[in-house]
C-alpha cells in the first residue's frame, strides 16, 4: 500500500526532523525553566528562613498600601520579565540555529541522503526558517508560561500576607493582559528579527565548507564579520555610518522599540512622559502597546519582510547547487 | 506520465554531458543510456567523473549537455525524480543523532512509494534495534539501514555511488546478495559506481568506463567476451603475442599476459592459454595506457 501524504503533513515532518535533531529547541528552554523555578524557590525559602515572610517585612508591607491598579502592574511586569528572559534564549538560539544547519548538512553530507527524499530545497529550507521563526519562539513562550505559573504559586503562599500582590497574580485580569503584551512581543520580535534569521540561514547555505581551517568552520563568525566588513567599507570610501546604522538598529532592542507606539518606546529610552496615563494600569498598558497594524506598517517591518524574500532565495538557490564532490 | 513512455524510452539518456570547475574538466562530453531491468557498472579510476556523472543523472549538480532520467531533467525536477529514484551516496550520509524508527517514521510520512512493511521485514531480517541511534550502529548495520529504507521505496532506478565503502567482505557480500535477491526485477535499474570491481562483476549486465571524464568503453557483459579477450603465454611467444596489437601486457611470475581487443581469438588460442579478462584486467589495459603517459 502506497502512502498518501499531503504537503501539509510532509512540511510537519520536515518540523520533526529538525526538533528531533536540534535537542536544544525543547531542551534549552527547558532547562533555563528549571533554572528560574529553582533559583526562585531557593531564595524564597531562604526568605522564609531567616523569618521574613508571613507577616512581612516593613518595605514589604507597604506593597499592601498600594492602590491596586500597581500592584497590577508589578504583577504584570513580574510575568513580562521573566517571559523576555525566554525570548531572549530564543532569539540567541534562533540564530545559531539558522547559522549553522544548512552549513552542517552539508559539512556532515546527511544532505545527500535529505536529497535523496522527494523533498524540494525550499520546501526545505522553509521548514529550517518556520523552525527558527516560529517552533523555537513558541516552545520559549510555552516555557515562559509553565515558569511564571509556578512562580505565581510559589509567591502565592509565600507572600499572601500581603494580598495585594498575591491577588494581583490570582486575578486572571492580570494574567490575560501580561500575556496578551508577552504574546504580541513575541510574534513582532520573530518578524522583526526574521531577516536577520534569513540571513544566517543564507550563510549557512552559501558558505563553503573548510576542513581543518578552525576559522573557516563558523558560519556565526562568518555571518558576522561580512556586515562588519561592509561598515569599515562604508565608513573608509564613503566616510558615512548608513549601513552600521541600519544593522545595529535592527540587531540590538533599539531598532524593535522605536516599532512600538510613541509613549511606550519614549518610556523605554528613559524620555519624558508627559502621557503618563497610558501606563497607568496593566490593560491600558497592553492596550497602548498592542497595535499590529501599525507594526506591519512600519517600513523597518515590512521592508525587513521583504528582504527577507532575496534571502531565502539565495538560500534555495545554495543548498540546491551544494553538491558531492567525493 | 503514461506507461508507455517509461518502457520505450531508456531509463537514463545522457547526451554530450559536460562539467567543469574552474579550469578543472570533470566531464567532458559524456554520453550513455541505461534501459530498464539493467545494472550497469560505471568504473573509473579517482577523479574520472563518476561522482560528476551521477551528480548530474540525481539532478544534485547543473550540467552542460543534456540528462534526462525517467523523462524527467533531473535538476529542474529533482524532488519530482526522488519519488522513482534511490540512491545510497555512500554509507556516511546517514545522520548520525537519527534512531532507527525515526529514519522509517520520516520516510515513510515523506516517500510517496515508501511500503513501511517492507521497510520492517527487512528490518526484522538484519535484526536491527529500532531504538538505537545510528552513531551507536556499526558501518554495516548503517548500510543494512539504508538499504532497508532504499528497498522499501518502489523506485525505477536505484544509484549506488561506492555503496560497500568501508565495509567488511562478509557485509559486502550481503548488501549485493540482498539487491539481487530481493530487489531487482525487469522493471528496475541500478547504476553502481565501486572501486570493489570484483565484487561487482557477476553481477552487472553493462559495462561503462569512464576515464578523464569521458567514457572510453560501453557495452554488455554478454558481447565483452566477443570482444575482449586475455591471453597468458610464456616468454618465448611474447614478441608474437605483441605482434598482434595487444591493448596491454603484464609480466606475472614468468609469465605474460596480453589483453586483445577485437583479436581473432583463433590465432590467439595458438599461442597460449585464451579466457575471459576479468573487469579489473580490462579496466587496467584500457585506462593505464591513457594514465602513464
Amino acid at each position: 500500500m502506497k502512502n498518501t501524504n499531503t504537503a501539509t503533513t510532509e512540511f510537519a515532518w520536515l518540523i520533526r526532523r529538525e526538533i528531533w535533531e536540534h535537542k536544544l529547541v525543547t531542551w534549552g528552554p527547558g532547562i533555563l525553566a528549571l533554572l528560574i523555578i529553582v533559583s526562585g524557590l531557593t531564595s524564597l525559602l531562604h526568605l522564609n528562613h531567616v523569618g521574613i515572610v508571613l507577616d512581612g517585612p516593613e518595605e514589604l508591607q507597604t506593597l499592601a498600601h498600594l492602590p491596586q491598579a500597581k500592584l497590577d502592574l508589578i504583577a504584570g511586569g513580574m510575568i513580562i520579565a521573566v517571559t523576555m528572559l525566554f525570548l531572549m534564549l530564543a532569539n540567541a538560539l534562533q540564530f545559531f540555529y539558522a547559522a549553522d544547519t544548512l552549513y552542517a548538512e552539508r559539512a556532515q553530507r546527511t544532505i545527500l541522503f535529505w536529497k535523496s527524499m522527494p523533498v524540494s530545497d525550499l520546501r526545505t529550507v522553509l521548514s529550517k526558517l518556520v523552525v527558527a521563526a516560529v517552533v523555537m519562539p513558541a516552545v520559549a513562550l510555552l516555557a515562559a508560561l509553565v515558569t511564571d505559573l509556578v512562580l505565581a504559586m510559589v509567591i502565592g503562599v509565600q507572600f499572601r500576607a500581603i494580598q495585594g500582590v498575591a491577588g494581583a497574580l490570582s486575578d486572571p485580569a492580570v494574567w490575560w493582559h501580561s500575556l496578551r503584551i508577552c504574546l504580541y512581543v513575541f510574534v513582532t520580535s520573530a518578524l522583526w528579527y526574521l531577516p536577520v534569521v534569513a540571513w544566517m540561514l543564507l550563510i549557512s547555505a552559501w558558505m563553503p565548507i573548510a576542513r581543518g581551517m578552525r576559522f573557516g568552520r563558523s558560519p556565526m563568525l562568518v555571518a558576522i564579520l561580512i556586515p562588519v566588513a561592509v561598515m569599515i567599507a562604508e565608513a573608509f570610501a564613503l566616510h558615512t555610518k548608513y549601513f552600521y546604522g541600519l544593522v545595529m538598529e535592527r540587531v540590538t532592542f533599539f531598532g524593535y522599540f522605536r516599532t512600538m507606539p510613541h509613549g511606550l518606546h519614549a518610556n523605554f529610552n528613559g524620555e519624558d512622559l508627559g502621557d503618563m496615563h497610558v501606563t497607568s494600569t496593566l490593560g491600558a498598558l497592553a492596550d497602548a502597546l498592542i497595535h499590529p497594524l501599525d507594526f506591519l506598517v512600519a517600513p523597518e517591518v515590512w521592508g525587513g519582510l521583504l528582504f527577507c524574500i532575496p534571502l531565502i532565495a539565495g538560500a534555495v538557490y545554495c543548498r540546491r547547487r551544494s553538491e558531492n564532490r567525493g | 506520465m503514461n506507461q508507455e513512455t517509461t518502457v520505450s524510452t531508456p531509463v537514463i539518456d545522457a547526451r554530450a554531458l559536460a562539467k567543469r570547475y574552474g579550469s578543472t574538466v570533470a566531464l567532458d562530453s559524456v554520453s550513455f543510456k541505461a534501459e530498464a531491468g539493467r545494472i550497469v557498472g560505471l568504473i573509473g579510476p579517482n577523479g574520472a567523473g563518476k561522482t560528476t556523472a551521477l551528480n548530474a543523472i540525481l539532478g544534485l549538480v547543473p550540467a552542460d549537455g543534456s540528462v534526462s532520467v525517467l523523462g524527467l531533467d533531473p535538476y529542474r525536477q529533482r524532488d519530482e525524480l526522488m519519488k522513482q529514484v534511490c540512491f545510497i551516496a555512500d554509507v556516511a550520509v546517514l545522520p548520525r543523532w537519527i534512531r532507527i524508527q525515526q529514519a522509517v517514521d520520516f520516510v515513510a510520512h515523506i516517500h510517496p512509494n515508501f511500503r513501511r512493511e517492507r521497510c520492517e521485514e527487512l528490518l526484522g531480517q538484519f535484526r536491527l534495534p529500532r531504538k538505537a541511534a545510528v552513531s551507536s550502529l556499526s558501518k554495516g548495520m548503517v548500510t543494512q539501514l539504508h538499504l532497508s529504507l532504499v528497498m522499501a521505496i518502489d523506485a525505477k532506478l536505484l544509484v549506488l555511488d561506492e555503496p560497500t565503502l568501508g565495509l567488511d567482505i562478509v557485509s559486502r557480500k550481503q548488501f549485493y546478495d540482498h539487491l539481487l535477491n530481493d530487489y531487482m526485477d525487469e522493471e528496475r535499474t541500478i547504476l553502481v559506481t565501486t572501486h570493489q570491481v570484483e565484487e561487482i562483476e557477476n553481477i552487472i549486465t553493462d559495462l561503462l568506463f569512464i576515464d578523464r571524464g569521458r567514457i572510453v568503453l560501453d557495452m554488455s557483459m554478454d558481447a565483452l567476451p566477443e570482444r575482449y579477450a586475455q591471453l597468458i603465454t610464456t616468454p618465448d611467444k611474447a614478441d608474437a603475442a605483441r605482434a598482434l596489437h595487444p591493448l596491454g601486457e603484464r609480466n606475472l611470475m614468468g609469465r605474460y599476459v596480453f589483453i586483445y581487443e577485437g583479436a581473432d581469438q583463433a590465432a590467439l588460442a595458438g599461442l597460449g592459454e585464451v579466457r575471459q579478462p576479468s573487469i579489473a584486467d580490462l579496466f587496467v589495459a584500457k585506462i593505464l595506457p591513457r594514465t602513464t603517459p
